[in-house]
């Protein structure tokens, strides 16, 4: 008995220490967690009711899937209306609410048939859960003209932007939409790849733009391996991504505005990392396929620099070397190489090009042990025995611009007269 | 708009949750569970319909708890969660009222006391799970939305969507009260491997459906919905022989009967000792309240 008092006191006088110890903290806030939750909820609800034009909403169904911009307007009687231009102006009204499971939740709590596209599973037969496509998602951040949302099962970012101006609701949004899509065919319609920059270095060759998910390959890679897809979707003004890209040394990026006299995307959390369509030869420096200019393909000066380029061979070779087409392609070492074809040989003859000074020149190469095969530095021999194939390539990154010959097809490139002083493709913006 | 469920194999997933045995003689009566704060039409027409009259309450909004991270699963459309619910009410809890002895009573006594509505199924695979039961408490009913029911909804598609009705609340009824345990030895053969089975093989080794071999729950509930959701001759059409008719195949299905009719047998047995319930009248009911929704009459 002695014992266990022994023991029961030991234990109430470890308590007593304890409470006498325990130190006192200050609150960090005036408010408790739930009351500061409840208040983040009702600061969400006010503002997303108070939008008495909507909001255009880029909705993605996850981070793999390109975005839609969809519009949203919501009512303080719990509803919400939502209206899809991708999908022939389709238009529902379900329910909202918001819920607290992992912070403030917006939750689209009741079927809306235009979500129900990106969500439902449908009817469906083999191969997935469903179409992968979030209708709750997690509040990160409310201005009154911007609310940030993140998809709670899927986390693509989706940001509400508020709708403003004159006129009925339905014109507006139609409105915001067709801007979105005027500004995404100026940005990326007959474009070669951009490539994605912080400060000077080129990090990506953004891919199939036209998708509106881009396949990124390291700059200069050409290895699938390493390509990764980074989804985008248009707004008026530029794009955003779906989730945030890291670009090394924590600078991340994810909203980019056009910038006019930078002819370049901006990112708006930091302005060093840049979207642009590059000069020719960071162009050709970075691709990952071969493009050929063949003599159909080509006009304006460029026409008559091929024409030059045609006579020179008639000039050294006569008929035993006839020039069909020229181009750019990486040879098997993995070096940059512009390249010929005669009408001779199946194969392409490469001469292996480096830039200096914002122009192209030949690679030092060994004249005697060159080899008749493709990918080789074969056709260095022409640069030595036709002059004009050193005038093309000196006045290359100059003097001519290209137009990819369609949204998908960029292994074929018209070369054009340029038009521009600067050095930059022709875009028509 | 296609009912789902003719697309092939589905599946039943009940969770069986005994640990209320303890207390699954205590009726819960009078309205129980608290008035929604705020209410719509419809909320108010569910509260009158559901919870006032038989103290369940009816979930048709997503939760946060609804999120499932292993399926894509969607809420019903609003505007069918009236008409689905009267037509829940008339196929699946009216004739338990009407053959009942307690009458209003039975549901208030012995119903779950949440019904969850799901408008998409939730599908894994090739597979589709069309209805849960949990606990003894709760039935979720999924692809809502496949149910347009004013639009007018084949019989066969209800028949099929109440067998899974009352296939969980066969369910519901076991959690409160247990079945007579040589139930299971009667045919036994229960496999994990269900799905590899054919249901015309299930039918010629003594069950209704493949997924009656996932267990003798699954077995017991399977017997009931299918019994109740046919008509005689339906129901001797399930369970007749197909061709070829070899001496051998036809032993094989004789005996299959035999055993499901042993089963069934215990089925209605159950039924009628623990609830009152003549499983003979309970069909009439349900198959009488099928044609009139199919001829359009859900109220």
């Amino acid at each position: 008995m002695k014992k266990k008092l022994f023991y029961i006191t030991g234990v109430c006088a470890l308590l007593a220490l304890q409470t006498a110890c325990s130190p006192q903290f200050e609150d960090l806030f005036d408010k408790s967690a739930s009351e500061r939750l409840e208040e983040a909820m009702d600061d969400a609800e006010s503002v997303l009711t108070a939008a008495d034009k909507g909001w255009a909403m880029g909705y993605f169904p996850n981070t793999e899937t390109r975005g839609y911009v969809l519009f949203a307007k919501f009512n303080t009687d719990g509803t919400v209306t939502l209206t899809d231009y991708n999908n022939g102006g389709l238009s529902s009204t379900s329910t909202y609410s918001m819920n607290t499971s992992q912070g403030p939740v917006l939750n689209f709590d009741t079927y809306s048939e235009v979500l129900g596209r990106y969500t439902d599973p449908g009817t469906w037969l083999g191969g997935s859960t469903g179409n992968a496509g979030d209708f709750e998602f997690v509040i990160f951040s409310v201005n009154e003209d911007e609310v940030i949302l993140k998809g709670k099962k899927y986390h693509a970012k989706v940001v509400l932007r508020k709708i403003t101006g004159d006129g009925d609701q339905e014109t507006l949004w139609r409105q915001h939409y067709d801007a979105c899509e005027v500004r995404f065919l100026s940005l990326f319609s007959n474009v070669v790849d951009p490539l994605l920059k912080v400060g000077n270095v080129f990090h990506y060759t953004l891919t199939t733009p036209m998708t509106r998910v881009f396949t990124m390959f390291p700059y200069g890679s050409t290895n699938p391996e390493e390509a990764t897809n980074l989804s985008f979707v248009a707004t008026v003004d530029g794009i955003d991504f779906s989730s945030e890209l890291e670009v090394g040394n924590g600078v991340s990026c994810r909203s980019f505005v056009y910038n006019a006299a930078e002819n370049a995307l901006v990112s708006q959390e930091n302005a060093d990392v840049k979207i642009v369509i590059p000069d020719v030869y960071d162009y050709f420096l970075g691709l990952s396929v071969e493009h050929l200019a063949t003599v159909d393909r080509v006009s304006g000066t460029f026409a008559t620099a091929f024409a030059s380029l045609a006579a020179g061979f008639v000039e050294r070779y006569e008929d035993r070397q006839v020039l069909e087409s020229v181009g750019f392609s990486r040879m098997r070492d993995g070096r940059f190489a512009f390249m010929l074809k005669t009408a001779r040989a199946s194969a392409m003859y490469a001469i292996p090009v480096h830039v200096e000074d914002g122009i192209f020149v030949i690679d030092a190469f060994d004249a005697q042990n060159m080899q008749a095969d493709d990918m080789d530095d074969n056709g260095a021999l022409f640069y030595t025995n036709v002059p004009a194939v050193k005038d093309m390539l000196v006045a290359l990154p100059g003097a001519y611009t290209l137009q990819n010959n369609g949204a998908f097809l960029l292994n074929e490139i018209e070369m054009t007269s340029v038009v521009n002083a600067e050095n930059k493709l022709n875009l028509s913006r | 708009m296609k009912y789902r469920v003719k697309y092939g194999v589905f599946a039943l997933l009940a969770v069986g949750l005994f640990a209320f045995s303890s207390c699954q003689e205590e009726p819960l009566t009078g309205t129980v569970l608290a008035e929604p704060e705020s209410m719509t039409e419809l909320d108010l027409w569910i509260d009158t319909v559901y919870r006032q009259s038989y103290n369940i309450r009816v979930q048709y909004k997503w939760d946060e708890a609804d999120t499932d991270h292993g399926h894509d699963i969607v809420p019903p459309k609003l505007e069918l969660v009236q008409p689905f619910l009267k037509v829940v009410k008339k196929v699946w809890g009216e004739p338990y009222v009407e053959v009942s002895s307690i009458g209003d009573e039975f549901l208030r006594q012995y119903s779950f006391r949440e019904l969850k509505l799901i408008g998409s199924g939730s599908w894994q695979n090739t597979s589709v799970t069309l209805g849960l039961a949990e606990g003894g408490y709760k039935i979720t009913l999924y692809t809502v939305n496949d149910f347009d029911l004013e639009a007018g909804v084949p019989r066969n598609a209800l028949q099929q969507f109440f067998q899974t009705m009352h296939h969980e609340f066969g369910h519901i009824l076991n959690q409160r009260k247990k079945y007579d345990e040589q139930f299971k030895n009667i045919s036994g053969g229960y496999v994990a491997s269900w799905t590899s089975f054919a249901d015309t093989t299930a039918l010629q080794r003594g069950f209704v459906s493949a997924y009656s071999m996932s267990g003798d729950g699954e077995d017991f509930v399977e017997i009931l919905a299918h019994y109740v959701c046919r008509t005689a001759e339906e129901w001797e059409e399930l369970l007749a022989p197909l061709p070829p008719y070899t001496a051998e195949r036809l032993l094989m299905y004789e005996e299959s009967r035999r055993m499901i009719d042993e089963k069934l047998q215990v089925v209605r047995s159950y039924m009628q000792d623990s609830y009152g319930v003549d499983i003979d009248q309970l069909r009439d009911a349900i198959l009488r309240n099928i044609d009139e929704v199919a001829n359009g009459d859900l109220e």
